[in-house]
């Protein structure tokens, strides 16, 4: 099962490859919200920042009580969706990826996860 | 009669029912003479509600000459590549008998010839025109034309569809994207894809208002068109496909000058292409899959297809206003 040290290698090398990318921080231009990635058989929440464009990795004290976007599901789903190895549609459409947003913040992250890893 | 009408019989009347997830309120009866066969078309919306389009589908099976898929798309054309809407494949799925269209197959052929004529007879020269798609992966042979023409477009898929600030400024750059996201993104609910139902019928709340401004010609689906207008369009023109009186109305309101529909006006509104797609397959009497361009291009020459052209400002149909 992915544990939490394995989780933040994970969302760090996520954030690289949205700040990296030629396009995504234009894409996320004026979407500042807070992700919340919390494992349902694992006792680890972590979260990302996206503020003007650009994604960090937040430290364990910067977790605020409430996010804009929650996602939950099992540790190794999480962590698949996040490597690039499984897209976010097939778990959020079967229910083993619970996504609590706005469908529209749920829309832009989908677009968002797609694009970091490509075709 | 030559050997395109293989099933059709002259004189027969063939039916078409066009099964729309879009609202009830735009549903209508019509006939079409289409060349020489006569299609009683009757058009049910379903307020965004695939279940009850899919009843509906089974229902008609085998009961009509050809039934139209509306208010979606089931096939998504890029290039070489062809995507499948998930919803719009299980609808396509509840009729084993009756052939189910969903206009995409003749939209490639109709779209880019409806623009090539605007290119050459149209109120507006198109090269160098700056165009707004609002969205170009369902009419990626409207885009190319466009491109072909001398258009400088800007696509609003990632704009209009999920509210990413991103304009597309080229058809690579839309192929590059697509490619990573349309695989996936054709498997969530198509609600979230497109204005369906109560969607359709709602105030239309701008979004980037700025790149309507910037275009000459907004072109695309008019839902999503309309779903997004800015209070203002003066002198601008749209190139789209289903439109009623009242959505003319609307538009004129708004001060755009020219409409341009790529389907027929009947009875004060322009058909769907999934409506006209169904009316072509049903007056050939040939299965959908057995069709290909060149049996769209030649029924096409057969009744001189041209686009609609409307002067919004004038209430009259412009010179060229044809079929």
């Amino acid at each position: 099962m992915t544990d939490v040290a394995e989780m933040e290698r994970v969302l760090t090398e996520f954030a690289r490859q949205f700040n990296d990318s030629a396009e995504l921080p234009r894409m996320a231009q004026g979407w500042n919200r807070t992700i919340l990635v919390r494992a349902t058989d694992a006792a680890w929440t972590r979260g990302l920042r996206v503020q003007e464009g650009a994604v960090r990795l937040l430290g364990a004290a910067e977790h605020p009580a409430r996010a804009e976007i929650v996602l939950e599901g099992a540790a190794d789903t999480l962590a698949a969706i996040f490597r690039g190895e499984m897209s976010p549609t097939e778990p959020y459409l079967d229910g083993s990826l619970i996504v609590r947003s706005t469908e529209a913040d749920m829309m832009k992250l989908d677009v968002f996860t797609l694009m970091v890893w490509g075709e | 009669m030559d050997g395109l009408w293989e099933g059709s019989a002259l004189g027969a009347t063939r039916t078409v029912v066009s099964v729309s997830l879009g609202s009830a309120r735009r549903d209508h009866r019509v006939r079409y003479r289409l060349a020489d066969v006569e299609i009683d078309i009757e058009r049910r919306g379903f307020n965004g509600d695939v279940e009850a389009a899919r009843q509906a589908i089974a229902e008609l099976d085998g009961r009509v000459d050809a039934i139209g898929l509306g208010g979606l798309d089931v096939y998504l054309y890029i290039g070489e590549d062809r995507y499948v809407i998930a919803d719009g494949e299980r609808l396509l799925q509840a009729a084993s008998r009756t052939p189910v269209v969903d206009g995409s197959r003749l939209k490639r052929t109709l779209e880019p010839r409806a623009v090539r004529q605007l290119a050459a007879h149209g109120p507006l020269p198109l090269k160098g025109l700056p165009v707004l798609m609002v969205s170009a992966l369902d009419r990626f042979g409207m885009a190319v034309a466009l491109e072909e023409a001398g258009c400088r477009p800007v696509y609003g898929d990632l704009m209009f569809t999920a509210g990413i600030p991103y304009p597309i400024t080229t058809l690579a750059e839309l192929q590059k994207i697509s490619r990573r996201l349309a695989k996936e993104m054709t498997r969530l609910p198509v609600r979230m894809l497109y204005p369906t139902g109560a969607a359709q019928e709602s105030e239309p709340e701008a979004r980037f208002p700025e790149e309507y401004e910037r275009a000459a010609l907004v072109a695309g689906d008019f839902h999503l068109i309309r779903r997004y207008l800015p209070a203002s369009l003066t002198d601008k023109a749209v190139l789209t496909n289903t439109t009623t009186a009242e959505d003319r109305g609307d538009l004129a309101r708004r001060g755009v000058r020219w409409l341009f529909t790529t389907t027929p006006l009947l009875d004060g509104r322009s058909l769907g292409t999934n409506v006209l797609e169904a009316a072509m397959v049903a007056a050939m009497g040939r299965r959908p899959e057995d069709l290909a361009a060149a049996d769209f291009e030649e029924l096409l020459d057969r009744i001189e297809y041209r686009p609609e052209v409307v002067d919004l400002q004038q209430g009259a149909a412009g010179a060229d206003g044809g079929h």
